[in-house]
């Protein structure tokens, strides 16, 4: 880690899009915190690991705690961290219900929230939220999980304004399906017919996600915000 | 943190936030005088919604700068105040207090 180089947090870095996002950051000249319930397979000299759970409070809150006592200072937040409960809605149960929106639309709340704070020290900032295709889609058998990318893209909306005059931008992208452990238990059947409704008929790249966010984050990139960029052609 | 030094710093904060705002810039109207009773926000209030989340982020980030805390100022209890903490510098020092002294 060094003094010279900004701080960027990416929740869910543990392994996957994640993982491959921090690697990119890191390339890109940024000192990386990644957090996620399990330990990092990322070793590298401008890699922090820190163990949180974005759904709770007190674990966000030792979280920042630990990155304002270490590092003073935030640049960019990649709210990546999500979980996924493929199943229709009369089968869906309620604790899975709520395990999705906890990760997903009240980590992605609280992580912004306690970020902003310290972002609007330097007047900068950059949050981008992952959302996903399917809210767009409105894909069936996704119920939980689309309800909640849906509330952060409305989130993203409503951060992006209250948080402007701090010079915080607030964006998110919207993934196509992408080869990653979170469309695992997706039958191919399902993910070719995704993929059909494409503009580009082809699966995401981690790389496609990066590119967007390469984007978001950029200083030029200080009068996009409160914007949703879908891969894929939706 | 004796209460203070609390005020103390909450006063600053305010008299910083001014003085970055509009009030402070313009060099005809004076910085307020602002004791612990002087209305903050609300009726004749110094500040405006935006202005007090300001402030109350300041305050927060001091503190826990300090304390090497994690205090959340506005939290649910502060908002269902029967009378608000945010109402003078005094009600927000006396509210941060119960804070600071219900983690030790």
């Amino acid at each position: 880690m060094s003094e010279n180089r900004p701080l960027a947090l990416v929740t869910g870095s543990s392994r996957g899009i994640g993982k491959f996002i921090c690697e990119k950051l890191i390339v890109d000249g940024y000192d990386v915190v990644g957090c996620s319930r399990n330990a990092s397979e990322l070793v590298n000299a401008h890699y922090q690991h820190i163990a949180a759970d974005v759904s709770d409070q007190s674990s966000v809150l030792n979280l920042f705690k630990q990155i304002r006592k270490e590092h003073g200072s935030l640049s960019v937040i990649i709210n990546n961290a999500g979980i996924a409960s493929m199943n229709h809605c009369l089968l869906t149960t309620v604790d899975a219900f709520d395990r999705v929106l906890n990760v997903n639309l009240k980590g992605t709340f609280l992580v912004s929230r306690e970020g902003a704070k310290l972002m609007r020290r330097h007047n900068f900032g950059r949050i981008v939220n992952l959302s996903t295709v399917a809210v767009p889609m409105s894909l069936e058998g996704e119920s939980a999980y689309v309800a909640s990318k849906s509330g952060v893209e409305a989130l993203t909306k409503v951060l992006a304004r209250e948080l402007a005059e701090y010079g915080i931008t607030v964006n998110a992208l919207g993934p196509s399906p992408i080869e990653t452990d979170l469309i695992k238990g997706v039958g191919a059947d399902k993910i070719a017919k995704i993929v059909n409704r494409l503009a580009l008929k082809r699966l995401g790249r981690v790389e496609d996600v990066y590119n967007v966010i390469e984007f978001f984050i950029r200083p030029a990139s200080d009068y996009i915000t409160g914007q949703v960029i879908y891969l894929g052609g939706i | 943190m004796e209460r203070s030094q609390l005020l103390t710093l909450v006063l600053e904060q305010i008299e910083e936030h001014l003085q970055q705002t509009q009030i402070g810039n313009d060099a005809s109207q004076p910085l307020p005088k602002i004791s612990e009773d002087t209305p903050l926000y609300g009726k004749d209030g110094l500040v405006d919604s935006l202005g007090l989340v300001s402030i109350v982020l300041s305050v927060e980030q001091a503190i826990n700068d300090e304390l090497d805390s994690e205090i959340v100022i506005a939290d649910d209890r502060a908002m269902s105040q029967k009378s608000s903490p945010f109402g003078t510098p005094g009600r927000l020092v006396d509210y941060t207090m119960l804070l600071i002294n219900e983690r030790k």
